[in-house]
C-alpha cells in the first residue's frame, strides 16, 4: 500500500512536469480507436445478422427436398425456440375458365418468425401495410399478378386442387423472399392446414420443405442437428455475409480495422519511445531509491503501480472518447443500413482496455523493467545505465502483444497476418529508401548559409529520427489522400466513361406475349438493348458427375439461361466457335474457370420442364459493367425455346422521359423494373459514406502520427536544448532559432507530403488502371497542396513543441 | 564607455545577485577591471568564488544585477538577449570545459557551425585549414564519438577561431582532460591565440595554467581579491 501511495505521488509529480503527456496521449489514441471500432463492428455485425436472419426466415433454417423429421421441430421447441414450417411448390389455380401456374407457399402458424408480411386490400393505389402472422386456413394471400392473370378480385374463391380458397389479401412483401427476382410463377400464400384436403401433393411432387427456428438457442440446436442431417438436408444460419448491405459495409469495416491497426502501431511506437524516455529520466530516482535501501522488487512494484495507474486513466478517458466516436461513425453509416442497429453493449469496451494493457505490456513494460536493475553506484557515476533487457524479451513482448491485438481486432490472425507482413515489408522498404535518401543528402553540397539548407542537413544528421517522423506522417497522409481521391474522384470518372445512352433501366419478367408491345413502347421513347429470353434451371452435374455444393452456391442457385444466335455487343469469343447449335452451350470464361470446365465438357441441368444437358462449344469474355443484359450460359434456340421463359432487357431513358415508366408499370404489372440510376446512386452513397467513416477513423492515425512526432521530439529534447544553447552562445538569436525549427519541421512535413502524394498517386494509378480500367490522370493541385499543407502543419506543430528549447539559456554550457 | 584606447573589455562596479528561497544571494560585487586587445588574462579562484558567473557576464551570456560591461564597444548590460547574441556572434569565441560538440555533426560541420548561424557561406576552406592547424586534417569527417577527449577539444578550438573572434573566452578548457593532453591543448590554444592576435580570457583553478597568461584576476567570495 505504501508503494502504491508513493507511486501515486511520483506519478502526480511527473504529470505536473508534462513528462507523461505523450505516453498518455498515445495510450488514449489506441484505446479510443479500438473502442470505437469494436463498438461499431459489434453493432453492425449484430444488425447484419438480424437482417440476414430475416432474409432466410429464422436464426436456423433446415431446408430440403425431402420432408425433415418432425422430431426436429420438437427439439427446437424444447430449447425454447419459436418454430414454423414452410412448404413451397408449384401448382395450378383455377378461376372460372382461367388457370394459372402459381408458386404455392404453405405456412404453419407462427410464420413469419422474423419480420412481417406486407399486404394490400386490393383497392387500386392502396398502400401496403405490415401485418402479423400469415393467412388462416381457407384463405389465400396472392401476388397482384395472380388477380390480373386470373381476372379475379379480392373476395373471389379460386380452386386449388380439391378445395377452394378465398382470395383474402394482395401480398406485396415476404420478409424471407431472399432474392427471388426471377420468381417465375406468381406467389400464393396459404395455410399449411389446407394442404392435405387439397390433395395436390403426391409422391414425386417437387416440394421444398423449410423448418424455421428463431431464438437465442439456435446455435445449440444447430450443433445438435448437424450430425443427424442427411445429404438432402441443408442447414442455414444467418451470417453477416448474407445481408444485402453486407458486402460494402464488411469491406468498409475491414478498412476501418486496418486503419485502427495503423493507429495502434503508431501509438505503440510513440508509447515505446515515451516509455524509454520515461525510464531514462527515472534512472537517477531509482538509483537513489536503491541507494536508500529499496529492493529491486520494491522498485518494480513502484513502477508497476505507476504503469497500472496510467493505463487505468487512459482506459477511462479512451473508453469515453471511443464511445462518442462510435456514435459519430454510426451516424455517418446509418443511411446505408436497412435495419436499425441494436443498442451498443459494454463488451466491446473490454477490447479497448485489453488493447491498453497489451500495448503497455508489449511496449512500455520492457524499458520500465530495466529500472529495477538501476545500479545504486549511478549516484556516483552518472554513466552507469541499467543493463538492457535481452533483445528476445523486448521483441518477444512487442511482437506477442501485436499478435494479440490482431486477434482482438480481427479474430483471425492468419489471414490478416499475411497482409500485414506485406504492408510491413512495404513500409520497411519505403523507410529504407527515405533513410538512404536522407543519408545521401548528408553528403550533398547543400548551401550552408540558408535556413533550408541547414534544416535539410540537420534532418540528414538525425537520419533515423527524421525517417521515423517522415514515415509516421507520410504513410498516414498517403492513405488519407488515397481514400479521399478514391472517394471523390473515382466514381465521377467511372460515370464519365459511360456513353450518354448507356442503359439506366433493367426490366425482368417480361412475358413472351408482351415482348412486342414492350419493345414498341421503349423504342419510341429511349434506346433499347436486345430482349433476351430467360429460362430458369439448376446446374446439377458436370460430365455425368453430380456437383458438390461449392462456396459460391453455383449449384444450388437457379441460373438464368438464355438462347441467342447473335453475339451480344460486349461479348468476345475467347475459345471455340459461335453461335451454339444443337445441344451446344457458350459459357462465360470466368464462370467456366470457377466450375473447372472447358470446351467439350458436358453440363447437366434440371429445369421446370425436366432435365437436359449441353456440351460447351465456346468460352466468352463479358464486360459485366456495361449494364447490358449478360449471361453466364447462352444456348441454341432449338434447345431452350420449348421451355417456359420470360424476357429481360435493359434500356436508356432520359431524365425527362421517366413518365414512360409509369405507363410501363401500369401496362405490364408483372414486370420488374430496376432503375440502375438508383442503384448507382446507392452505390455512390455507400462508397462515400463508408469512406467518410474510414476517413473519420484516419483522424486517429493522424493523431498517432503526432504522438510519434512529439515522442521523438521529447526523446531528442535534451540534445536539442543543448544544441539550442550552443547556437545561442555562438551568436544565434531566438528569432533565428525559431526560423530554424520552423524550417526543419517544415522540411519534415514537406518530405512527408511528397512521400504521401507520390505513394497515393502511384497506388491510385494502379487501382484505376488495373481494377477499374480507367485512364489515370495526374493531379497537379495535389502535388502542390499536400506537401505545402503538411509542411505548414508539421512545421507549426514542431515549432510549438520546440518552444521550451528556446527558453534554455546558453549559461548551461558553462561549468558542465 | 570604452575603457580607453586599445581596451576591448571594460567592467565597472559589476555585481550579480540572485534570489533564492532564503533571500538574496550575492555572487559577485564591486568588480572593476579592463582588458586590452591581444592581452591574455586568467580568472582564477576556488570553486564557488564566482569565476563562471563572471565569465557569463563578460561574454554576455547573462545580465549583471548592477554595473556595466563594455565588450568591443558594446554596452552589453543595455542590450537584450538577441542584441548580445549578435555581439557574441560578431566578436566572441568560446572554448568550454566539456567541449560542447554536437554529436550528430562531423568535426568539419561542428567547426562550421558558428558561420552557419551568422549566415556566412564560404568557410569550408578556412575550417579545413583550422582543423589541420589543430592537427586533425585526417579526421575532418569523424563524429565526436569517434574522437578522443583531446581531439574533441581541438575541434572546439578550431570552432572557436573560425569566426576570427576579437576575444576568446575559455572556461576550464583542460578540466575534462588528463594532464599531458591538457598541456598540449593549452599549448595549442596559446599558439593560435598568438598567431591571430586574439584577446584571451581564461577561467581556471589551475595556477600553473594561469601563470602562462599575461595577467591574472583572482576572485574570492565574489570580489576581486587581486589583479596582477
Amino acid at each position: 500500500m505504501r508503494a502504491f501511495t508513493l507511486a501515486r505521488q511520483l506519478l502526480r509529480r511527473d504529470w505536473r512536469s508534462g513528462e507523461l503527456a505523450t505516453l498518455i496521449f498515445a495510450l488514449v489514441i489506441a484505446v479510443t480507436s479500438v473502442c470505437a471500432i469494436a463498438l461499431v463492428t459489434d453493432r453492425l455485425t449484430q444488425g447484419m445478422v438480424r437482417e440476414s436472419a430475416e432474409l432466410i426466415g429464422g436464426d436456423l433454417v433446415i431446408q430440403s427436398s425431402r420432408a425433415p423429421d418432425p422430431a426436429w421441430l420438437a427439439l427446437g421447441e424444447d430449447l425454447g425456440l419459436a418454430t414454423a414450417r414452410v412448404h413451397s411448390f408449384d401448382s395450378v389455380l383455377f378461376f372460372g375458365d382461367n388457370m394459372l401456374l402459381s408458386g404455392i407457399k404453405a405456412v404453419s402458424d407462427g410464420y413469419p418468425l422474423i419480420g412481417k408480411l406486407k399486404v394490400r386490400d386490393g383497392q387500386p393505389g392502396s398502400a401496403a401495410m405490415a401485418i402479423d402472422g400469415g393467412p388462416t386456413p381457407g384463405n389465400a394471400w396472392v401476388d397482384a399478378r395472380v388477380l390480373e392473370r386470373l381476372g379475379a378480385r379480392i373476395g373471389d374463391r379460386v380452386e386449388f386442387g380439391a378445395i377452394s380458397l378465398r382470395v383474402d389479401k394482395v401480398l406485396s412483401y415476404e420478409p424471407d423472399q431472399g432474392n427471388s427476382l426471377f420468381q417465375l410463377a406468381p406467389r400464393v400464400l396459404i395455410h399449411e392446414a389446407d394442404l392435405a384436403p387439397a390433395e395436390v401433393l403426391g409422391p414425386g411432387s417437387r416440394i421444398r420443405y423449410r423448418y424455421l427456428f428463431h431464438g437465442d438457442n439456435a446455435p445449440q440446436l444447430a450443433a445438435l442437428l448437424a450430425p443427424r442431417l442427411s445429404a438432402g438436408h441443408e442447414l442455414r444460419e444467418p451470417t453477416s455475409g448474407e445481408s444485402r448491405a453486407a458486402e460494402a459495409l464488411v469491406r468498409a469495416i475491414q478498412y476501418i480495422k486496418l486503419t485502427t491497426l495503423l493507429a495502434i502501431v503508431l501509438a505503440a511506437i510513440a508509447i515505446a519511445l515515451a516509455a524509454r524516455r520515461y525510464s531514462e529520466r527515472h534512472y537517477d530516482v531509482s538509483a537513489m531509491l536503491r541507494c536508500l535501501g529499496a529492493q529491486q522488487r520494491a522498485i518494480l512494484r513502484l513502477y508497476g503501480y505507476q504503469l497500472l495507474l496510467l493505463t487505468g486513466g487512459a482506459v477511462l478517458v479512451g473508453s469515453i472518447l471511443g464511445w462518442l466516436t462510435h456514435l459519430l461513425v454510426v451516424a455517418v453509416i446509418a443511411p446505408l443500413l436497412p435495419v436499425a442497429l441494436p443498442p451498443p453493449g459494454l463488451a466491446p469496451l473490454a477490447s479497448g482496455a485489453g488493447t491498453a494493457l497489451l500495448l503497455v505490456a508489449g511496449f512500455a513494460l520492457p524499458p520500465v523493467l530495466r529500472l529495477a536493475d538501476s545500479s545504486p553506484l549511478r549516484v556516483f557515476r552518472r554513466d552507469l545505465a541499467p543493463i538492457p533487457l535481452s533483445g528476445w524479451i523486448v521483441y518477444g513482448l512487442a511482437g506477442g502483444s501485436q499478435l494479440a491485438l490482431l486477434w482482438l481486432l480481427f479474430g483471425d490472425v492468419g489471414g490478416i497476418l499475411l497482409i500485414l507482413l506485406g504492408v510491413a515489408l512495404g513500409l520497411f522498404a519505403i523507410g529504407c529508401l527515405v533513410y538512404a535518401g536522407l543519408s545521401r543528402l548528408r553528403r550533398a553540397a547543400l548551401p550552408r548559409s540558408t535556413l533550408l539548407g541547414r534544416s535539410l542537413r540537420n534532418l540528414a544528421a538525425h537520419a533515423s529520427t527524421s525517417t521515423s517522423q517522415i514515415m509516421a506522417f507520410g504513410v498516414t497522409l498517403m492513405i488519407l489522400v488515397l481514400i479521399t481521391q478514391l472517394r471523390t474522384g473515382l466514381l465521377d470518372e467511372w460515370r464519365l466513361q459511360f456513353p450518354e445512352d448507356a442503359p439506366n433501366h433493367f426490366a425482368f419478367n417480361i412475358f413472351p406475349e408482351d415482348v412486342d408491345a414492350f419493345r414498341e413502347i421503349i423504342s419510341g421513347e429511349g434506346t433499347l438493348r436486345p430482349l433476351y429470353p430467360v429460362v430458369l434451371a439448376r446446374l446439377t452435374a458436370v460430365n455425368g458427375k453430380p456437383l458438390a455444393v461449392n462456396e459460391e452456391n453455383d449449384t444450388n442457385r437457379e441460373l438464368n439461361l438464355t438462347w441467342a444466335s447473335t453475339l451480344p455487343e460486349d461479348n468476345r469469343i475467347v475459345a471455340g466457335h459461335w453461335p451454339p447449335t444443337g445441344d451446344g452451350v457458350s459459357i462465360e470464361a470466368e464462370y467456366a474457370k470457377r466450375l473447372g470446365v472447358g470446351l467439350g465438357d458436358r453440363l447437366h441441368f434440371s429445369g421446370a420442364s425436366g432435365d437436359f444437358s449441353a456440351a460447351i462449344t465456346s468460352l466468352r469474355s463479358v464486360v459485366w459493367e456495361s449494364f447490358s443484359p449478360n449471361f453466364y450460359l447462352v444456348f441454341s434456340a432449338e434447345q431452350l425455346a420449348a421451355m417456359p421463359a420470360t424476357y429481360l432487357t435493359s434500356f436508356h431513358l432520359a431524365g425527362d422521359e421517366r413518365a414512360v415508366l409509369r405507363s410501363l408499370i401500369e401496362r405490364f404489372p408483372a414486370t420488374t423494373l430496376i432503375e440502375v440510376d438508383a442503384i448507382l446512386e446507392r452505390l455512390e452513397l455507400v462508397l462515400r459514406q463508408a469512406s467518410l467513416a474510414v476517413e473519420m477513423m484516419m483522424v486517429f492515425v493522424l493523431l498517432g502520427g503526432f504522438a510519434v512526432l512529439f515522442a521523438t521530439l521529447q526523446n531528442t529534447g535534451d540534445e536539442r536544448r543543448h544544441e539550442g544553447a550552443l547556437m545561442r552562445a555562438v551568436g544565434a538569436s531566438r528569432g533565428w532559432l525559431r526560423r530554424a525549427y520552423l524550417a526543419e519541421f517544415g522540411a519534415i512535413g514537406l518530405l512527408a507530403g511528397l512521400l504521401a502524394v507520390s505513394g497515393a498517386e502511384i497506388a491510385s494509378a494502379l487501382i484505376q488502371q488495373q481494377v477499374f480500367n480507367l485512364t489515370f490522370r495526374i493531379q497537379p493541385l495535389l502535388w502542390v497542396a499536400v506537401p505545402l499543407g503538411t509542411a505548414l502543419l508539421v512545421g507549426v506543430a514542431g515549432y510549438l513543441a520546440s518552444r521550451r528549447i528556446l527558453a534554455v539559456s546558453p549559461l548551461r554550457l558553462l561549468g558542465e | 564607455m570604452d575603457g580607453g584606447e586599445g581596451t576591448i573589455l571594460a567592467v565597472e562596479d559589476l555585481g550579480k545577485t540572485v534570489t533564492t528561497g532564503d533571500g538574496a544571494l550575492t555572487i559577485l560585487s564591486g568588480i572593476d577591471f579592463a582588458i586590452k586587445r591581444g592581452e591574455s588574462v586568467a580568472v582564477v579562484g576556488v570553486s564557488g568564488s564566482g569565476k563562471s558567473t563572471l565569465l557569463s557576464l563578460l561574454a554576455g551570456l547573462d545580465l549583471p544585477s548592477r554595473g556595466t560591461v563594455a565588450l568591443c564597444g558594446h554596452a552589453l548590460h543595455q542590450l537584450d538577449e538577441d542584441g548580445r547574441a549578435r555581439v557574441r556572434g560578431d566578436h566572441v569565441g568560446f572554448v568550454f570545459q566539456s567541449f560542447q560538440l554536437l554529436p550528430n555533426l562531423t568535426a568539419l560541420e561542428n567547426t562550421l557551425l558558428p558561420l552557419e548561424v551568422l549566415g556566412r557561406a564560404n568557410g569550408e576552406a578556412e575550417a579545413r585549414a583550422l582543423l589541420a592547424r589543430v592537427g586533425l586534417e585526417h579526421r575532418v569527417n569523424h563524429y565526436p564519438r569517434q574522437l578522443s577527449g583531446g581531439e574533441q577539444q581541438r575541434v572546439a578550438i578550431a570552432r572557436a577561431f573560425i569566426t576570427r573572434p576579437d576575444i576568446l573566452f575559455a572556461d576550464e578548457p583542460t578540466g575534462n582532460l588528463d594532464a599531458a593532453t591538457g598541456q598540449k591543448i593549452i599549448d595549442l590554444l596559446f599558439e593560435i591565440n598568438r598567431e591571430r592576435a586574439t584577446t584571451l580570457v581564461l577561467v581556471t583553478h589551475d595556477n600553473q595554467l594561469a601563470e602562462r597568461c599575461q595577467r591574472r584576476l583572482e576572485l574570492s567570495a565574489g570580489t576581486l581579491a587581486a589583479s596582477r
